[in-house]
């Protein structure tokens, strides 16, 4: 059974999705949240699987809420949900340790696909958000008449780099491609210095933007 | 009592001057006419008085001479110059007739009783000698002495005295005219006090007035200009309270927008999604409707999110400057195909709320002035901030602004923005292409915390 926390300030939008979730007899919905800081007290109460949070919620925001819950012992996955079609959204949900971004009035689609996708530790993204993310990165490649970096990886470091932004760790990596974490490590420190980036956000943002990941 | 219509003064004082003008140089002309008058009349008088002087002395001198004659025709024994003197002394009498005549043109008219006078004793004089010149020889050896002691010393003495009487009054007169002259002399001189007074009093009046006119001249300009710089104020207050008003309305609306229709409408989204799900699978009719209806709602969705992120991005207080500047040149690149070099120094985000609303307005005036009149193919926005002051710098490589452009355009938009925040604003055309437009704000709010981040509207 998935338990799942539902956080969003307006209750219509909430019960929505709480039918849409339990047309899916795997997830249970243990509790929900109309602000920032109940979020933050019903997950320590709650220890759920996964944890559904609007961006914008009064008293403590959604990422701030979904950063501090990454502190927690039983850290929760975060789905985070969000009006915005906006880089900086997309980048800093991921620095607070969200896995999903999804748009609003995509919900009803892309939710219980996202639920399923963090359940199993993988990345997810609206369609509408990684078409933006990367429309936007090939004309600002344009302007600048820079070459793609992607080209520049090792098909190893291509692999390493696809498998990272599905949201696996370094020892994840290191079983399902049978080599020593050390060697991952390695590849990824290349990764990192030839597409210049320089944290797990920067690199599923990255992947989101190049259409590696969906 | 500005708008009051004005007395002019200047007529006034023009009249004034011209008439102190007047006075004083009347006053010198009618001095120095005096002054000539009065000198001329000493002089006069002094001559005249020599001229009496010298006739009466011509008188007496004559005097003498014909008793000196009388006297030598009277030693002379023989009688042969006795037609000679007879003649001297004839002439001599004439001359004292013309002498006479002459005593009473220059005497005053008050001295013809003493002239009269001295015409009788000259008359008596003259007469004494007649019957001498009948004398025989003897008569004149016999009888001179006691003829010259007894008739003719006697008149002489007269003659002489009323001479002398005569020039006695001749000097009492004089002294009189003196007197006259100088009494005349010290009414000329009060006069001359009286005009330098009354010239020196017309001057203070005029001068007083024209102190006091422009006391009240100085203190209505004074008066107009602090209702002008009041006027200003007040102007400057409403239009600030407007662009505030303005911001007030935009994050009500924005709001109201997201809050209210955004949500419904997301959670009507879902309800359409629970409907085409509860149909049965054989219903395409409906499934069509179904389809449409969302696809009809997605376009109202997205219509309401572009609306409310135009009116005011809601990154600006969830996140901050930064994000909100961010997205805002990303999404102008991707509307208008412009690119934007963003460079932001310092800890942006925590700039205080007042500023952080300014800096994003003006970024985007400027780029929407940017792509509709500068039509620019790359901007420069650099943004600094040391938590002391912001600066901001827009250059673009458009056609450059026009100086009758200046105060349109939105500009004034960012005047007045920048105004409240009591920052400095400048346009300049750059000398080669495009426009550059400065901005300086001095942030006097003390950083208390770390911006809005953690307390985002809901």
């Amino acid at each position: 059974m998935l338990r799942v926390l539902l956080a969003d300030d307006h209750s219509i939008v909430r019960r929505g999705m709480r039918s849409l979730l339990e047309t899916d007899a795997s997830i249970e919905v243990v509790a929900e949240a109309a602000d920032g800081l109940e979020a933050l007290r019903m997950c320590e109460q709650h220890n759920p699987d996964v944890l559904i949070l609007d961006v914008a919620m009064p008293k403590l925001n959604g990422i701030e809420v979904a950063a501090r819950c990454q502190k927690l012992a039983h850290a929760p996955r975060a789905i985070m949900l969000s009006m915005h079609v906006d880089e900086s959204y997309v980048m800093r949900s991921l620095h607070a340790g969200a896995r999903a971004y999804l748009l609003k009035d995509a919900t009803d689609e892309d939710l219980l696909p996202a639920v399923r996708a963090v359940a199993a530790g993988k990345s997810f993204f609206s369609p509408a958000v990684s078409e933006l993310l990367a429309e936007e990165y090939v004309q600002e490649l344009d302007e600048r008449g820079l070459a793609d970096s992607y080209d520049l990886l090792t098909d190893r470091e291509k692999e390493v780099l696809h498998l990272l932004a599905e949201g696996r760790s370094n020892k994840e990596v290191a079983a399902l491609l049978n080599v020593g974490l050390s060697t991952i490590e390695t590849h990824r420190a290349n990764l990192m210095q030839k597409l210049n980036l320089h944290n797990t956000a920067e690199i599923v943002l990255y992947a989101v933007r190049k259409r590696l990941i969906v | 009592m500005w708008h009051r219509k004005f007395l002019r003064t200047w007529p006034v004082a023009a009249v004034a001057l011209i008439g102190l003008l007047l006075l004083i140089y009347t006053s010198v002309a009618t001095v120095s006419r005096a002054a000539e008058q009065i000198y001329s009349q000493l002089d006069q008088l002094n001559t005249h008085h020599r001229r009496v002087e010298n006739t009466l002395r011509r008188l007496r001198s004559d005097v003498y001479l014909s008793s000196i004659f009388i006297r030598d025709f009277l030693l002379d024994t023989d009688n042969e110059h006795a037609a000679e003197y007879r003649q001297k002394l004839q002439e001599l009498r004439e001359r004292h007739t013309a002498t006479v005549a002459e005593l009473r043109k220059l005497l005053p008219p008050d001295a013809a009783p003493q002239l009269d006078s001295l015409e009788t004793r000259l008359d008596e004089y003259w007469q004494t000698f007649d019957p001498l010149f009948e004398w025989s020889m003897y008569e004149k050896i016999v009888r001179s002495a006691r003829f010259l002691r007894r008739e003719v010393l006697p008149r002489r003495e007269a003659v002489l005295t009323i001479t002398t009487e005569i020039e006695h009054l001749n000097n009492a007169n004089v002294a009189s005219q003196r007197a006259e002259v100088s009494r005349r002399l010290s009414g000329f001189r009060d006069e001359l006090h009286r005009r330098l007074w009354r010239a020196l009093l017309l001057g203070s009046l005029v001068a007083l007035i024209a102190v006091l006119r422009l006391r009240a001249l100085e203190h209505r300009s004074d008066r107009q200009r602090i209702a002008a710089e009041r006027a200003e104020g007040e102007m400057r207050l409403l239009s600030q309270q407007l662009v505030a008003a303005q911001e007030e309305e935009r994050k009500k609306l924005t709001r109201e927008l997201h809050d209210h229709v955004g949500q419904m409408l997301t959670a009507l989204r879902m309800e359409l999604g629970r409907a085409d799900r509860a149909r049965h699978g054989s219903d395409t009719q409906l499934a069509h409707a179904i389809t449409e209806a969302k696809r009809l709602l997605d376009t109202i969705l997205r219509s309401v999110r572009d609306l409310v992120m135009g009116l005011r991005p809601s990154m600006l207080d969830d996140f901050g400057l930064q994000p909100a500047l961010e997205w805002h040149v990303r999404d102008f690149r991707r509307r208008f195909g412009i690119h934007v070099e963003l460079t932001l120094t310092g800890d942006v985000d925590s700039v205080p709320d007042q500023y952080r609303t300014c800096v994003y307005r003006i970024v985007q005036e400027a780029l929407t002035n940017c792509a509709r009149h500068a039509h620019a193919k790359h901007v420069e926005v650099s943004l600094l901030y040391d938590n002391n002051a912001l600066d901001l710098r827009i250059v673009d490589d458009g056609v450059g602004i026009r100086a009758e452009d200046a105060r349109g355009f939105g500009l004034l938009g960012i005047e007045e923005r920048v105004r409240e925040v009591h920052g400095a604003f400048s346009i300049t055309r750059r000398a080669a292409v495009g426009t550059e437009i400065h901005v300086t704000l001095p942030v006097t709010t003390p950083i208390d915390q770390e911006g809005n981040v953690a307390s985002a509207t809901g």
